[in-house]
């Protein structure tokens, strides 16, 4: 399990069926691995009867919710191999999924996560404006999503600077104009969460009647749309409007999750998240989990073939969403596209323990 | 004087202080029986109410003759029964029909009510309390009208210690957790309580029987036991979350699931269950959870309407479980197996194939700190005077003994 040579497939470039076959044989692969080496997964495998050996498509790869990892611990290396320990940011819900990683899972998001990027950053590393405040990634111990996934995608730009100033997320104006003196002919790398750089980005600017004319930076944002859907904003409104107080015209979004760091979706300049070569998706009908066709949306099931060190390699996640198709995106990459309409909403709470909970809402 | 939040759902309502301070009302008097019939024949009237069982259900446990047999009950003419005073009832919103069956016992018990209506937007309570509104605007219920003060309000504490300060009895319905809020709220020294805590249900289905019967029969027993357990999304107390086989023979217990839940399949196919996205995801992490640490057998089904699960030993897993349609199964070879499940945290065992008989030897010879009800499959749901162990109307009246 220790081989990495799958990092080496061109990120965008492997037809359909050449895919599956690798990616199926990989994941057949963790799926005995994760058997062998965590106890709790192979009691689930036996639950369900499921015959590692008799796996031959992608749909058969055993799934379970990404929810577990919230009140779980799931590994499959021993407590002193473990190297670092991700959890997802609590804002949402109470519970914090913790993801435990080994070396060698770690090296491989690593570069899983510098292929995808290169391939829309270029090799050379850009100057990079992270909106966001400093004060986020200071304690470097506590990984929290957001901290984490501004240092991971810092290794893809050079002499950062943050937009905003401190928790007060008040967008500093010199620092941003002289970091855009210094780099003037340069292509400069955006970086921040998706509602970040809307509410302190977008709005601010628009607030203060303020521009910046940076019409050759791209984008990179990520983190949901929960919060602007709630404002009703949608993708194109979004980036219509950064465009109009920054001029920046290319924009990505990507998904991924804190239990399947590396293997992320980038948006591509058409608006579809596209699988690279390392990981896939498949749609399910929650109705009885069967796989949904293309333009049915359906729950998104996300395989990846990096994590060796937690069972995560196949994983039912709650958000909803649709498949557009496979290798005929009009942006030329191939891989399966597809968009992500939202969350699966919050239970509805019920029972009998609920009188309590209900009155306080 | 502080103000105090809560929302009376009736303009007309009486004022807290006028409340207690009104005469109780004669316990199965002419007023409130006419009352409680009135509002009975109002809903079976409603076209709205017939579209929710649980409503038919309600205004038919509310019909005259069952309010006879439950004065035969409650009253006995060598006795002096009394009103209590004033009640105040803390009504649960998974069950959206509890605080009429706790309102109108305590009404026909002769009380003055205080009942605290959940929040919770719902159909049905909306329904019934349009009805009420209908009775209450005629002159002849004017005196149940004085004494009925219905409220909602969030969670608040200083209004819990309001209306628990001047009640005589107080029952909470809504579970642990509200029982613990609840009870931070001080009773009068002469007052008493009721709790109605969290529970669970199970099925006990003897094999053999499933074997032998025929389709009618088999249909009827699947039929009443989907009611039992999709009826309010499988949520209630009394919904059975598991089905013990009673069978010594591991064939004959096959046999009878492989009849009894085709047969459910075929009826579950045609219902609109009502349940989510969001109920199958948690159904899946309740199963997967589950499967993570002990040993069980997940079994296949048409659709997530159904989730099923084998247990190797039989267990309630409260903790796990989410309701929506959600069965553990396991197999029993004799009933007294059952004794070491039967915690105080058991509300009802319903059954099919077993005579009452066994079951009363069962419980007479046994002396078991939990299990409120034993009733056929079909039954579960149904409320009953006698609840969680309760003589409810024992509690709502006193007695006055004179010598």
């Amino acid at each position: 399990m220790l081989d990495l040579a799958y990092l080496d497939w061109p990120v965008y470039q492997i037809p359909k069926r050449e895919k599956r076959e690798l990616l199926t044989g990989r994941l057949k692969a963790l799926t005995q691995h994760h058997y062998d080496h965590c106890k709790e997964y192979a009691s689930l495998l036996n639950a369900y009867g499921v015959e590692v050996n008799a796996i031959n498509s992608l749909e058969d790869i055993p799934f379970f919710p990404v929810r577990l990892f919230k009140t779980y611990e799931l590994r499959s290396v021993s407590e002193t191999e473990v190297f670092k320990v991700l959890t997802s940011s609590g804002t949402t819900s109470q519970t914090v999924s913790r993801i435990y990683l080994d070396r060698n899972t770690a090296i491989a998001q690593t570069k899983a996560l510098v292929r995808i990027m290169q391939s829309f950053l270029g090799k050379q590393r850009l100057p990079m404006l992270i909106v966001d405040h400093p004060g986020v990634i200071r304690n470097r111990l506590s990984f929290s999503a957001r901290g984490a996934g501004i240092l991971g995608l810092s290794n893809f730009g050079r002499s950062h600077i943050y937009a905003l100033k401190d928790e007060n997320m008040e967008l500093d104006m010199e620092v941003i104009e002289a970091f855009l003196d210094k780099n003037r002919n340069e292509k400069i790398f955006v970086f921040g969460f998706t509602f970040m750089v809307w509410k302190y980005l977008v709005q601010t600017l628009e607030q203060m009647g303020k521009r910046i004319a940076i019409p050759e930076a791209i984008l990179i944002h990520s983190g949901g749309w929960k919060k602007l859907h709630d404002e009703a904003v949608d993708n194109r409104t979004f980036k219509s409007r950064l465009q109009s107080v920054t001029g920046i015209q290319s924009v990505h979004d990507f998904y991924g999750m804190v239990e399947q760091v590396g293997s992320v979706y980038m948006e591509c300049e058409h608006g579809f998240l596209h699988a690279p070569s390392y990981s896939d998706i498949l749609i399910r009908d929650p109705y009885d989990w069967s796989v949904c066709g293309v333009n049915q949306p359906g729950l998104v099931q996300v395989l990846s073939t990096i994590p060796t060190s937690y069972p995560g390699h196949s994983l039912l996640t709650e958000d909803i969403g649709t498949l557009h198709g496979e290798d005929d995106c009009a942006c030329g990459r191939a891989g399966k596209y597809f968009t992500i309409q939202g969350r699966l909403k919050r239970a509805e709470i019920r029972g009998c323990s609920d009188t309590h909970a209900a009155v306080q809402h | 004087m502080s103000i105090f939040s809560y929302v009376p759902v009736y303009d007309q309502s009486p004022a807290l202080d006028d409340l207690v301070s009104m005469p109780a009302l004669e316990p199965f008097g002419e007023t409130v029986v006419n009352f409680v019939d009135a509002f009975s024949k109002s809903m079976l009237a409603s076209p709205e109410a017939r579209t929710y069982p649980e409503l038919a259900s309600l205004a038919f446990w509310l019909r005259r003759s069952s309010v006879e047999k439950l004065k035969r009950h409650s009253l006995d003419e060598t006795r002096i029964r009394v009103p209590r005073g004033v009640a105040f009832h803390v009504a649960p919103a998974n069950v959206d029909t509890i605080f009429i069956y706790s309102w109108f016992l305590s009404l026909l018990c002769g009380n003055s009510n205080i009942v605290r209506v959940s929040s919770k937007p719902s159909e049905q309570v909306h329904v019934i309390i349009g009805i009420i509104a209908k009775l209450f605007a005629q002159k002849e219920y004017a005196d149940i009208r004085n004494r009925s003060l219905i409220v909602q309000y969030g969670h608040d504490a200083q209004i819990n210690e309001l209306f628990s300060s001047r009640c005589d009895v107080r029952l909470v319905w809504g579970g642990d957790q509200t029982i613990k809020e609840i009870r931070k709220a001080p009773l009068p020294p002469t007052s008493l309580e009721m709790t109605f805590a969290n529970k669970y249900s199970f099925a006990v289905i003897d094999a053999e029987t499933i074997v032998n019967a025929d389709n009618a029969r088999l249909k009827s027993l699947t039929d009443a036991f989907y009611n039992d357990a999709y009826w309010f999304a499988q949520m209630a107390c009394s919904s059975p979350r598991m089905i013990l086989w009673l069978s010594d023979n591991q064939d004959k217990t096959d046999q009878a699931r492989s009849l009894f839940w085709s047969s459910f399949e075929e009826r579950i196919k045609q219902e609109d269950t009502g349940l989510d996205m969001s109920d199958y995801v948690n159904k899946r992490v309740a199963v997967d959870s589950l499967a993570l640490y002990d040993q069980i057998q997940i079994e296949k089904n048409h659709s997530n309407d159904i989730s099923r699960v084998w247990l190797t030993i039989p267990e309630i897993h409260e903790e796990l479980h989410c309701g929506a349609g959600l069965f553990f199964e396991s197999a029993i070879a004799e009933l007294e197996d059952l004794l070491p499940l039967l915690s105080r945290k058991i509300q009802t065992i319903s059954y099919a194939g077993i005579r009452c008989e066994r079951w009363r030897n069962l419980l007479i010879k046994n002396n078991v700190p939990g299990i409120d009800r034993v009733v056929p499959i079909g039954k579960s749901l149904d409320f009953n005077y006698i609840w969680d162990g309760y003589d409810i109307p024992g509690f709502l009246m006193r007695e006055i003994s004179v010598m």
